[in-house]
C-alpha cells in the first residue's frame, strides 16, 4: 500500500482518527492506561466481542442483521463446560462449533429461504437458543472439570500476545482476505448494495446469505468457546448477554452501514476497539459505571456522526458559503 | 386484499393459541384469568402500538424499554418527594416527549440509520434514569389516580385496557384519517417519492418518534404504579423486542409503508396470552422462551404465507 493510497483509506475510514485520538487523550488523563499490561489486558478482554462484531460484519454488509449471537455465545459456553465433565474438551469445541454453525445455518435459510425479516427471524432464534442453552444446564453455571491447557485458550501468550488477540486477529485479516478477495465476498457486498441487481446479474443471493449468516453463528461459537477458558465455567443465563447489540454498535460505529452494501471491517474491529478502551479507562479514573453508559452512547453518536454524508455535506456547505445551508436535508438517495 | 390476508393469518395464529390454551389449563377461560390477561396485555400492547406507527413510517425505535424505565424512575422520586399529582403525572410524561424529540431529531435532522439512532439513546436514556437515582430502585406510595392506573377497573374492566383500547382507537382514526396518518404511510412506503409530492418527511418522521415515545411514557406510568417502585435498571428490560414481536406478529412489514393498528392489537394480544399460559401452567424460564421463539417464527412464517395462498387462490380463480 502505496502512502497515498494508505492517507485515502484513513481519510474514508474517520474512525481510526477518532480510535487513536481517544487513546491519546486516555494515555494523557487516565493512569496506567498506556501500560502494556494494561492494553494486553483490554486487548484480551475485547477480543471475544471482536469476534462476534467480524461475523456482525458479514451479515450486516449483506443487508441483514443477527440478533441471536448473544445466545449462541451462551449455548457454546454450556457445551464447552457441560461436556468436558465426562468428555475431552476437544469434543465440546467441536460441538460448540458446530451448534454455532447450526443456529446460523437455520437463520440463513428462513432469511433467504423463507424470505422472513433477519430482525425477527434472529429475535426468535436468539429466544430459542437461549432457552435450550438454559435447559441443558439447568440454569445454573457450570464449573466443570476441564484441563488446565484448556485455560490458555485465555489466558496463554505466545511470543507476548494474548492468545485471544491472535485468534481475534487471523480471524479479522481472514474474513478481510475472504471479502475482498474470493467471489462470496464480493458477492456479499453486492447483495448489501442492491439485492435485486445481484439477483439478475446471476450471483447466488440465496446460498451466499445462508454462508453470511453460518459464518456469524460460527465467530459467535468461537467468542463463546474463549470465553468459558477465561470464565473456566459456563453459564447459560449471564454470558453474552446484549452483546448482540454491542456487536451491532461496533459495527455501526465503524461506518458500515446497517443498509448492507458499504463499509470496511478496519471500521468495525475499531468500534470493538473504541468501546474496550472507553470502559477500561472510565474504569481507571473510577467514573461512575452509570455515566459510563450515557457517555459511550454519546461517543457513538459521535463516530456515527463522522460518517455521516449529509451532516459532512451540510459542514462542507456552510464552510463554502456558497448557498445558504439548509436545515432540513433531502432524503438520502 | 393484501393486507387483509396477513391480518387474517394472524387472528389465525390467535384463535389457534386461545383454543390451546382452554386445552392446555382450565383455568384459562376464567374471568379472573381474563382480566388479569388484558391486563398485562395492555402494557406491551400500549407500547406496540406507538411501535407500529413508527414501524409504518420505516424506523424503528429500541429505546421504548429506557423510556419506560426512565419515566417510572422520575414518578417514583417525584411522588416520593411529595409533589402533587399533576407534576407526579406530567414531569415524566414531559420527559417521554424529550426522549421522542431526540430520537426523532437523530433520525430525520441528522440522517441517523433508526436502528443506530434508538441503540444509542437506548444506552443513554437508561444511564440517565440510573444516575439520577444512583441505580437504586426508588419505592413510592403513589396517590390513588396513578394507582387506580394500573389496579382500578371501570365496571369490571380493567383500567390499563379501557386506556389501551382508547389508545388503538385514537391511533387508528389518526392513521386511517388524518393528514398526518397518511403522510406517515407515504413516507413508509416511498419516502422520496413522499418528499417530491410535498410532504415535510422529518416532520412525520419527528412525530412519529414522539408518539412512540409518549405512549412509550405511559406504559412507563402504568408499571410503575403497578409495582409501586421505579426500577432505572430493570424496568422494560427487553420490551423493546416484545412490542417489535407484537408488530410483526400483527402483520406490519418492518421495511414500512403497510400495517394497521388492529395487526398490533392481535400482535400483542398473541404475546399477552403466550406469557399467561406460561404462568398458568407453571412453565419453567427456558422453555418460555423456547416456545415464545417457536411461537413467533410461526407467526411470521405464516404472515409470510398469507399471501402466498391468497395467490394460489387467485390463480385458481381466474383459471376456474
Amino acid at each position: 500500500m502505496t502512502m497515498a493510497n494508505m492517507r485515502a483509506f484513513i481519510s474514508s475510514q474517520p474512525i481510526i482518527l477518532v480510535l487513536i485520538a481517544l487513546v491519546a487523550v486516555f494515555t494523557i488523563v487516565a493512569d496506567g492506561f498506556a501500560d502494556a499490561a494494561n492494553i494486553s489486558n483490554v486487548l484480551r478482554q475485547t477480543s471475544m466481542l471482536g469476534i462476534v462484531a467480524i461475523g456482525m460484519s458479514i451479515v450486516v454488509l449483506t443487508g441483514g442483521i443477527d440478533l441471536s449471537v448473544g445466545a449462541v455465545v451462551a449455548l457454546a459456553t454450556v457445551l464447552v463446560a457441560g461436556i468436558a465433565n465426562t468428555h475431552p474438551p476437544i469434543l465440546g469445541i467441536n460441538l460448540a462449533l458446530f451448534a454455532g454453525a447450526a443456529v446460523g445455518f437455520i437463520n440463513g435459510i428462513l432469511i433467504a429461504g423463507l424470505h422472513l425479516q433477519p430482525i425477527i427471524v434472529t429475535v426468535s432464534t436468539m429466544a430459542i437458543v437461549r432457552g435450550l442453552a438454559m435447559w441443558l444446564s439447568d440454569s445454573r453455571p457450570i464449573f466443570g472439570t476441564l484441563p488446565k491447557e484448556f485455560f490458555q485458550l485465555a489466558e496463554g501468550l505466545i511470543a507476548g500476545i494474548p492468545v485471544p488477540v491472535i485468534i481475534f486477529a487471523v480471524l479479522a485479516v481472514a474474513t478481510m482476505l475472504f471479502l475482498g478477495n474470493t467471489r462470496t465476498g464480493r458477492a456479499i457486498y453486492q447483495i448489501g448494495g442492491n439485492e435485486e441487481a445481484a439477483v439478475l446479474s446471476g450471483i447466488k443471493v440465496g446460498a451466499t446469505k445462508v454462508i453470511a449468516y453460518t459464518l456469524c453463528g460460527t465467530f459467535a461459537a468461537v467468542a463463546g468457546i474463549i470465553l468459558t477458558a477465561r470464565m473456566q465455567s459456563g453459564d447459560a443465563v449471564r454470558t453474552g448477554m446484549g452483546w448482540e447489540l454491542d456487536a451491532i454498535a461496533a459495527v455501526a460505529v465503524g461506518g458500515i452501514s446497517l443498509m448492507g452494501g458499504r463499509g470496511h471491517l478496519v471500521g468495525a474491529i475499531c468500534g470493538v476497539l473504541i468501546i474496550g478502551f472507553l470502559a477500561n479507562a472510565f474504569n481507571l479514573m473510577g467514573i461512575n459505571p452509570y455515566w459510563q453508559r450515557i457517555v459511550i452512547g454519546l461517543v457513538l453518536a459521535v463516530a456515527v456522526v463522522a460518517y455521516n454524508e449529509r451532516i459532512h455535506a451540510f459542514l462542507l456547505s456552510r464552510r463554502r458559503a456558497q448557498q445558504p445551508a439548509r436545515g432540513v436535508p433531502a432524503p438520502a438517495e | 386484499m393484501k393486507e387483509r390476508l396477513s391480518i387474517n393469518s394472524n387472528l389465525v395464529v390467535l384463535a389457534v393459541l386461545l383454543v390451546v390454551a382452554g386445552l392446555a389449563s382450565p383455568y384459562f377461560w376464567t374471568i379472573e384469568n381474563i382480566v388479569n390477561l388484558i391486563r398485562v396485555t395492555s402494557l406491551i400492547g400500549i407500547i406496540a402500538v406507538g411501535m407500529n406507527v413508527v414501524i409504518i413510517s420505516g424506523g424503528i425505535d429500541l429505546s421504548v424499554g429506557s423510556v419506560v424505565a426512565l419515566v417510572g424512575t422520575l414518578a417514583a422520586s417525584l411522588a416520593t418527594a411529595g409533589y402533587p399529582l399533576g407534576i407526579v403525572v406530567l414531569v415524566p410524561i414531559a420527559a417521554a416527549l424529550v426522549a421522542g424529540l431526540v430520537n426523532g431529531s437523530l433520525v430525520a435532522l441528522l440522517g441517523f440509520q433508526p436502528f443506530v439512532a434508538t441503540l444509542v439513546t437506548m444506552t443513554v436514556f437508561r444511564g440517565s434514569g440510573l444516575v439520577y437515582s444512583a441505580g437504586q430502585p426508588i419505592y413510592a406510595d403513589y396517590p390513588a389516580f396513578i394507582a387506580f392506573l394500573a389496579r382500578g377497573t371501570f365496571g369490571g374492566v380493567p383500567a390499563p385496557a379501557v386506556l389501551f383500547f382508547a389508545i388503538v382507537l385514537v391511533t387508528w382514526y389518526v392513521m386511517r384519517f388524518r393528514a398526518i396518518g397518511r403522510m406517515i404511510y407515504m413516507v413508509g412506503a416511498n419516502e422520496k417519492a413522499a418528499y417530491y409530492g410535498g410532504v415535510s418527511v422529518w416532520r412525520v418522521k419527528l412525530f412519529t418518534y414522539v408518539y412512540c415515545a409518549a405512549l412509550a411514557g405511559i406504559a412507563g406510568l402504568i408499571l410503575t404504579a403497578r409495582m409501586g417502585s421505579g426500577e432505572p435498571g430493570q424496568a422494560g428490560v427487553l420490551y423493546e423486542l416484545d412490542a417489535i414481536a407484537a408488530v410483526v406478529i400483527g402483520g406490519t412489514a418492518l421495511q414500512g409503508g403497510r400495517g394497521s393498528v388492529w395487526g398490533a392489537l392481535v400482535g400483542a394480544l398473541v404475546i399477552g396470552v403466550m406469557s399467561n399460559l406460561f404462568n398458568l401452567l407453571g412453565v419453567a424460564p427456558e422453555w418460555q422462551n423456547v416456545s415464545k421463539g417457536a411461537v413467533i417464527l410461526a407467526a411470521v412464517i405464516m404472515a409470510g404465507a398469507g399471501p402466498f395462498i391468497g395467490a394460489i387462490f387467485a390463480r385458481r380463480a381466474s383459471n376456474g
